[in-house]
């Protein structure tokens, strides 16, 4: 843990009736940092992430933001922060055009000196992810590649300093996967961190500098992409300890 | 839209056209004439009484829809609010007598912070649903009425008569000044509610009604706007019904708290559009009207039938509103609307203002009703639908890579 930390979860635990989804889960990204955030299914990937949001109440542990507590804060608060985040099925505001779902992002999303040209702001953001010729439509016309950029966008409206992106590169075809990678380097060029989660390991080993695999709510190994996915625990909790030996 | 004009679109889109204001300033002088030029013997005529029930239900309608339509919680404590502005009446005349002008801020008062207090309660539940809501807000008005109708202090259960209620000499009879005032807070509420539309609060009601954690995510202060559409809209519809009471003037629990005002109220905003201020207008207008004709016409018994099968038809036809669909149509309706106002007005098959109004708005409900193929006929829009099509871009592409629009202006 260096004192560039942006984001940090200390022993974060998180209990769905008897089952712990999140058991002593810890993570830290650094200022300007890609962290790939892998772990097998149910591993609890998605639910570090809505702790980490505010989407529900966390039971014990500590997550810190800029060096300040947000676990238990309303989630707009957290917002206000300047964290953000991507939901892995695109959950887009279905009454509003394309445009309005990103200018709620605008209006809203961390807090801000002097006035911004919301328009211009959400108009520019459309277009940083190819979906500026939608502006005007229904979201119900999208498709889910579109929707998952929409939920880019509207992250990116936010003007986070963290950004969480919960498997926007699922279901992309090999093409659009590369020019994703590409709008996600350009975002972290503009100084944001961000927390990548992602199941497509060619990605990872693409786009991160760090990753944090988890397996069964605990972080079970940190560090570079290529040496960690090749640790063997890793593997184990990938592939199942049987399977890992015969290979 | 795409206007390159570096100017910030929350100006721009709050800004109205000088057509739109000069037009709204015309209907607005107009209905503040009416009184006035009626005033030679004739101020006390039916269609200042008929007006004020318009102004009546158009101010509980929008006010529902403040907090109910754009946050998408349907709400039945209308009727609590509007009770509540009742009796606050109805208290204030008998103990103190003071002038309606000072009733009408304290009943507004009253209610807004009774749907302040309940907004903390309700809002604070964990896992709040839309029906958790309904039921709590319904309970709110049953409650009210079983408090008034066994606490002596607020009724006992008898009934009050009003009897005199003092305000300013100036504003004529009793009916002119409930005119006036009636007036004045209807286009307050809608002034309001279109300012809360069109601003960032807008916005984030919005997000609330589709998907509210999304909204939190996306930085909306959830409770905050909550708490603030609920108690502004509660707070006007109390005004409303502090103004209300001097023409009811015999008051009763059953008829205050009771679940007519909320009915109406939400059928009105549903078949008008709740997304849109002028939604709750549109329907407040029509369903009040219709319902007074057919009261005239002595078949009172048809007004629930009719109001229940329009409710059907809208919805069904419909589904975002009256207003939805007007947008669209704006131009056809109009004139259709006005043709058939102007025929029936000159040709005497109508004998007074409000009847020919009444048939020139279901006419013009009617055109909206027509489906869109019979409609493109109707307008000359387009060929025959099955003929061969005129050249055009976007109609060679299949329909599925065509954006759809949005009616423009319907958040």
């Amino acid at each position: 843990m260096t004192t560039t930390d942006v984001l940090v979860c200390h022993d974060v635990r998180k209990k769905f009736g008897s089952l712990a989804a999140l058991d002593r889960a810890n993570m830290h990204l650094g200022e300007g940092e890609i962290l790939g955030l892998v772990g097998p299914n149910g591993s609890g990937k998605s639910t570090l992430i809505n702790a980490v949001s505010g989407y529900f109440p966390i039971d014990a542990g500590r997550v810190l933001l800029d060096g300040h507590r947000i676990d238990g804060l309303a989630s707009h608060r957290i917002s206000h922060r300047g964290l953000a985040r991507t939901y892995q099925i695109p959950r887009p505001l279905s009454s509003l055009t394309v445009l309005d779902n990103v200018k709620v992002g605008c209006y809203f999303g961390r807090r801000h000196s002097g006035r911004l040209d919301l328009d211009r702001e959400a108009r520019r953001w459309l277009a940083f992810t190819g979906l500026e010729s939608s502006a005007d439509a229904a979201v119900s016309s999208l498709t889910l590649h579109q929707r998952k950029f929409l939920e880019l966008a509207r992250a990116l409206a936010c003007r986070p300093r963290v950004l969480l992106l919960d498997e926007v590169l699922a279901g992309l075809n090999p093409v659009e996967v590369d020019a994703a990678i590409e709008v996600i380097r350009q975002v972290r060029e503009a100084g944001v961190s961000i927390v990548l989660v992602e199941h497509i390991m060619r990605v990872v080993v693409k786009l991160c500098d760090r990753v944090t695999v988890l397996a069964a709510g605990c972080m079970i190994a940190e560090g570079p992409p290529q040496t960690c996915l090749r640790d063997q625990a890793v593997i184990d909790a990938y592939l199942g300890r049987q399977h890992a030996r015969g290979s | 839209m795409t206007s390159t004009t570096p100017m910030p679109t929350s100006l721009r889109t709050r800004r109205l056209p000088a057509v739109r204001l000069g037009a709204a300033g015309a209907v607005l002088l107009a209905l503040a004439l009416i009184p006035v030029l009626g005033g030679t013997g004739r101020g006390d005529s039916y269609l200042v009484v008929y007006l004020y029930f318009v102004f009546f239900w158009v101010t509980q309608s929008v006010s529902w829809n403040i907090f109910s339509g754009y946050a998408g919680y349907f709400s039945f404590a209308q009727g609590a609010f509007y009770g509540a502005g009742v009796y606050t009446t109805v208290l204030l005349v008998e103990h103190l007598n003071l002038s309606i002008l000072i009733i009408m801020p304290i009943g507004a008062i009253v209610a807004g912070v009774t749907a302040l207090l309940t907004g903390l309660i309700v809002f604070g539940l964990r896992s709040l649903s839309g029906e958790i809501f309904a039921l709590f807000t319904l309970s709110l008005g049953l409650g009210f009425g079983v408090l008034a109708n066994n606490v002596d202090a607020i009724d006992g259960g008898r009934g009050r008569v009003l009897g005199e209620v003092d305000y300013p000499r100036w504003l004529g009879s009793v009916n002119q000044m409930l005119y006036v005032l009636g007036l004045i807070l209807a286009v307050t509420t809608i002034v309001c509610a279109r300012v809360i539309q069109y601003s960032r609060m807008g916005y984030g009601l919005a997000a609330i009604r589709d998907d509210e954690h999304v909204g939190g995510t996306l930085g909306v202060p959830t409770l905050r706007y909550k708490l603030m559409a609920f108690a502004i809209g509660a707070a006007l519809a109390g005004a409303s019904g502090s103004l209300h009471a001097v023409l009811i003037n015999f008051v009763t629990p059953d008829a205050a708290f009771g679940q007519q005002v909320p009915f109406y109220v939400i059928v009105m905003s549903v078949i008008g559009g709740r997304r849109h201020w002028l939604g709750p207008v549109l329907g407040a207008t029509l369903i009040y009207t219709t319902n007074d004709r057919l009261t005239n016409l002595g078949v009172v018994e048809v007004n629930q039938l009719l109001v229940g099968l329009l409710l059907i038809v809208v919805v069904v036809a419909l589904r975002a509103g009256i207003v939805a669909q007007l947008f669209r149509r704006a131009r056809g309706t109009a004139l259709v609307a006005a043709a058939t106002a102007l025929v029936f007005g000159v040709s005497g098959l109508s004998s007074d203002l409000i009847t020919t109004f009444t048939w020139g708005m279901l006419a013009g409900l009617a055109l909206l009703l027509l489906p869109d193929p019979v409609y493109r006929l109707v307008s000359g829009r387009r060929a025959l639908p099955w003929g061969p099509r005129t050249r055009g871009g976007d109609k060679d592409k299949p329909a599925s890579s065509r954006p759809r629009p949005v009616s423009r202006g319907v958040l």
